[in-house]
């Protein structure tokens, strides 16, 4: 799991976003700052919401934004589950940022199973947000 | 005043055994909360304060100094409940067992000024069951509480499983709080021994 860095602005309009966060406020200021910037954003509160909407969804989300620790289905159970879907659908490739406030040997745990999804640690300024989500979404 | 019975004992031990859990249980939910609500909403005020700090004219640099300083405020009090939540429950304990946690703890310990906690561990801990793992790092975490100097030895080997702190000065609990390892270690199986500066926590076999 490789950290957010403070990458500068790459151009990135009409993207869209999906902001899966169980703590509603924190959610709503996220998805705020992010159309502010340009996006095109979706809200869920936990993983089963953000998965149904996945689904649903026809146009290509480029990235998701979830929080690790949630109720019912969590961050990492959920990006599990979008690589699956992705893999059975044959979608292209979704970005994933976690969020989270835990301790550096728990995120090691939790991120060791996978490569390429970035960390944004709680707290975070909207700054750090907005570079964190254009270094993930910059063209490989 | 007469010796209690060995069945008065017996309910004794099993009652102090039922408070340990209850505390534990108490620590826990506290923790959580503080993670889970009160973090959030620090994450919130964050991201919030950060946002005022781009929308203030450029010109004023007193109040852009000041939302600054209630932004830092906000991160150290982010940190602040992180410790504190760590304190009372580990989540690193309950992810990564007790090597990891045990390790991380003297770490965290030795990051604070005056303050140097050298730690060693032989064997592996993941099978280490849950209720286990916490007692024996709760013996740690509280032997430790007020040490400025100590080295922690953690070992599991032939399925005996081994902690051992060996403190500079020498080790000086309250009655008190030694009756209360003890009991923590009755609760988990493990027999806890001071001598002069080392105590040990030690369970024979561990299933």
């Amino acid at each position: 799991m490789s950290q957010c860095p403070s990458t500068p602005p790459v151009p990135s309009r009409s993207r869209t976003i999906l902001i899966v966060e169980d703590y509603k406020e924190l959610r709503n200021l996220i998805g705020e700052i992010l159309k502010e910037a340009g996006y095109q954003v979706s809200e869920a509160a936990n993983g089963e919401e953000g998965l149904s909407w996945l689904r649903e969804q026809r146009a290509d989300v480029n990235l998701v934004i979830t929080d690790l620790a949630m109720p019912g289905m969590d961050g990492h159970a959920f990006a599990e589950q979008i690589r699956a879907e992705q893999v059975r659908q044959a979608r292209p490739d979704i970005k994933i940022v976690f969020m989270s406030a835990d301790p550096d040997p728990v995120l090691e745990r939790v991120g060791a199973w996978e490569h390429g999804i970035r960390l944004l640690r709680k707290p975070f300024t909207d700054e750090e947000l907005i570079a964190c989500v254009r270094d993930a979404l910059k063209p490989e | 005043m007469n010796a209690p019975a060995p069945k008065q004992k017996t309910n004794l031990a099993e009652l102090a055994r039922h408070i340990l859990e209850a505390q534990d249980n108490k620590s826990e939910k506290v923790a959580r909360l503080l993670h889970d609500d009160l973090g959030q909403q620090v994450a919130a005020i964050s991201i919030l304060l950060s946002t005022l700090k781009r929308r203030l004219p450029p010109g004023d640099l007193e109040i852009l100094e000041q939302v600054e300083r209630a932004l830092q405020k906000v991160v150290a009090l982010g940190d602040s409940l992180r410790m504190l939540s760590n304190e009372l429950h580990s989540s690193i304990l309950e992810y990564a067992g007790i090597g990891v946690a045990l390790r991380a703890h003297c770490s965290a310990l030795s990051s604070q000024p005056g303050i140097r906690i050298w730690f060693e561990s032989r064997g592996e801990f993941e099978d280490v069951p849950f209720p286990v793992a916490r007692g024996l790092f709760k013996i740690a975490q509280e032997t430790l509480r007020d040490l400025t100097a100590a080295s922690v030895r953690l070992s599991h080997s032939g399925g005996a499983l081994h902690l051992a702190i060996q403190s500079e000065p020498i080790l000086s609990l309250p009655p008190k709080e030694l009756a209360t390892l003890r009991q923590r270690g009755k609760s988990i199986g493990a027999t806890v021994r001071v001598k002069a500066s080392q105590l040990t926590a030690s369970i024979p076999r561990v299933c």
